[in-house]
């Protein structure tokens, strides 16, 4: 799969593209967390506009991620998941805990 | 004395004297003739040398071009064997329970000689050996066309004596010369280790019985593939055989029982089966093995005349796999493996082209692979303990009204009884623990067997529209 991370603004994007379940993309999503507490963003937005194919272990990684972020004062967000995503997400439970916004307009007034 | 004439100048003379003026002028003349000739002789040597250097110049040229021509035709003989070879399986493919073998001896020349075993869209395995008259570039070009037919109808049908119309049918409008091929196909259900085959003139496959240590052979009656002169006769009949656990089948082509010894005496059938007894029992590689070094000593270092190729196959009983996988061999599963994550993403591919072949909608497709999924990937990681010795065994059936998959490993089991809720308060921020939960969401039914290696899962499909992804 491709990440596409950004760091610009208030918090730190990260694009997924494609299917999360491989270990070297678990890795280079922890990577992209890392990366985001690096530049000093406490706020991680996971944009699944574009993921096709999320596993449990997948899903497992996020929740680990957003651990990771509420540790250090921060926040992770889901944006834009869609289809058999959306719902294998929604039956995991992830919206009792985490952040989940339908559009880009919807994250911007979130997060002002 | 009567004066006679003499020379050409009409002098006369007697006995007694001698006319000088006349032997001068013979002379003379013999002289200018002779002179004449020398010359003559001299141009016509020249003549001649400079022919006989323009000959031998012609000749060097002449065998500088055949000398290229010969390396270029030793190149394409030896890319034309590279593209024989890479015809060849390089490994062949994995089953449950079957074990494979194979040897292929060459000759030295371009051969004609082709075998394959795949496995079928239906997950039978196809079992090709095939043999076609000639050497050189082309039987190699006709073997290399006879592949491909084989697998594009392989792939299409999976009737070895429709298989056979087909490819004779194509190869009797590609082929405009005496060439033909003799083959023969197997397609075996690993399941019920039923074989049913069609020969087109192919030497008889053996079958090695191991409860009994007999042989039998394999025939069907069908003629030659790819010989114009046969097309409107051609016919395959299809035959079947069972095969027990352990039973052997050697396939086999000509080359094999033809291999002579100094006295020009063929190895034979007889000998063949002789070997195949007394070998029977052995690993099918060490059988093979074995079969070639009876017929090598049977040769006495008597050359081959032609190449031969040996293909074997040893069953064992899928009694295991089916009574661990919940279905019985009435259900005709299909039958998948997986060891590695590679192995997942096909089996996924697989089972999903067979949903949607029988109409299942995207979103079913889509559920359908999580839990697939999720099954093999629990069976690889949790089972075999990510051990790539270690087979996860796939049985499925689709229907337009349901899908059924069982995935057994070959692990120690887990205590499914005893799974907590990924959606408790206390596991919700667990990194784990997910995977059955989904797909119990996802199936209409999930069932364990008491060791706790196998999961099977039921879908009931009712068509119609999405639900909602």
């Amino acid at each position: 799969m491709e990440f596409k991370l950004s760091l610009t603004g208030s918090f730190g994007k990260i694009e997924m593209i494609g299917q999360f379940w491989e270990h070297g993309d678990f890795a280079a999503f922890e990577k992209a967390i890392e990366d985001c507490l690096g530049q000093g963003l406490t706020i991680a937005v996971v944009d699944l506009s574009r993921l096709t194919f999320v596993s449990s272990q997948g899903l497992g990684r996020l929740v680990r991620a957003y651990s990771k972020m509420r540790e250090a004062g921060g926040e992770l967000a889901l944006l834009s998941p869609l289809g058999s995503v959306r719902e294998t997400i929604e039956i995991a439970g992830f919206a009792d805990f985490m952040n989940i916004y339908n559009s880009e307009a919807e994250l911007a007034e979130a997060l002002g | 004395m009567a004066p006679k004439p003499a020379a050409a100048n009409g002098a006369f003379v007697t006995e007694d004297s001698i006319d000088y003026r006349v032997l001068y002028e013979e002379e003379r003349a013999r002289c200018q003739e002779a002179t004449r000739s020398r010359a003559g002789l001299e141009t016509a040597n020249a003549r001649l040398e400079a022919a006989l250097a323009a000959s031998q110049k012609e000749l060097r040229q002449a065998q500088t071009r055949l000398d290229k021509a010969r390396a270029e035709i030793d190149e394409e003989m030896e890319i034309a064997k590279s593209v024989q070879a890479g015809l060849l399986p390089g490994e062949l493919p994995e089953f449950v329970n079957l074990k494979t073998a194979d040897t292929y001896i060459p000759t030295g020349k371009v051969g004609g000689d082709l075998y394959d075993i795949t496995i079928t869209p239906t997950q039978k395995v196809a079992i090709l050996i095939f043999d076609v008259s000639g050497h050189g570039i082309p039987a190699a070009l006709i073997a290399a066309m006879a592949k491909m037919l084989f697998a594009h109808y392989i792939e299409k049908l999976e009737s070895p004596s429709v298989v056979f119309s087909e490819v004779n049918k194509r190869l009797c409008s590609f082929i405009n010369t005496d060439h033909y091929l003799t083959a023969f196909l197997g397609i075996l259900d690993p399941i019920r280790n039923r074989m049913v085959y069609a020969r087109a003139g192919h030497v008889r496959p053996l079958v090695y019985r191991a409860a009994t240590g007999e042989v039998d052979t394999l025939g069907a009656k069908g003629f030659f593939i790819g010989h114009s002169a046969l097309i409107d006769i051609a016919e395959y009949t299809e035959e079947s055989v069972t095969l027990s656990p352990g039973d052997k089948v050697l396939f086999y082509t000509d080359g094999l029982t033809e291999g002579s010894n100094a006295s020009h005496d063929f190895y034979g059938v007889d000998r063949l089966r002789g070997a195949v007894e007394r070998n029977g029992a052995l690993e099918p590689q060490d059988f093979l093995d074995a079969v070639l070094e009876d017929q090598t000593k049977f040769r006495n270092g008597h050359p081959l005349r032609d190449d031969f190729s040996m293909l074997c196959i040893e069953t064992s009983s899928a009694e295991w796999v089916l009574r661990e996988s919940g279905f019985t061999a009435d259900d005709q599963p299909r039958m998948l493996m997986a060891s590695t994550y590679v192995d997942i993403d096909h089996v996924c591919s697989v089972v999903l082209r067979g949903l949607d072949d029988n109409g299942y909608s995207d979103a079913d497709i889509k559920r359908a692979k999580i839990c697939v999924f999720e099954m093999l990937m629990n069976a690889i990681e949790h089972g075999n303990r990510n051990d790539p010795a270690k087979r996860a065994v796939v049985l499925y059936t689709i229907s337009p009204d349901e899908l059924k998959v069982s995935v057994v490993d070959e692990g120690e089991g887990f205590d499914y009884e005893h799974l907590p809720n990924p959606l408790a308060p206390e596991n919700l921020l667990k990194d784990h623990g997910r995977g059955v939960f989904i797909i119990r969401e996802y199936m209409d039914e999930v069932q364990f067997n008491s060791k706790g290696n196998r999961m099977l899962v039921v879908k009931r499909h009712h068509g119609g529209a999405d639900h909602g992804i």
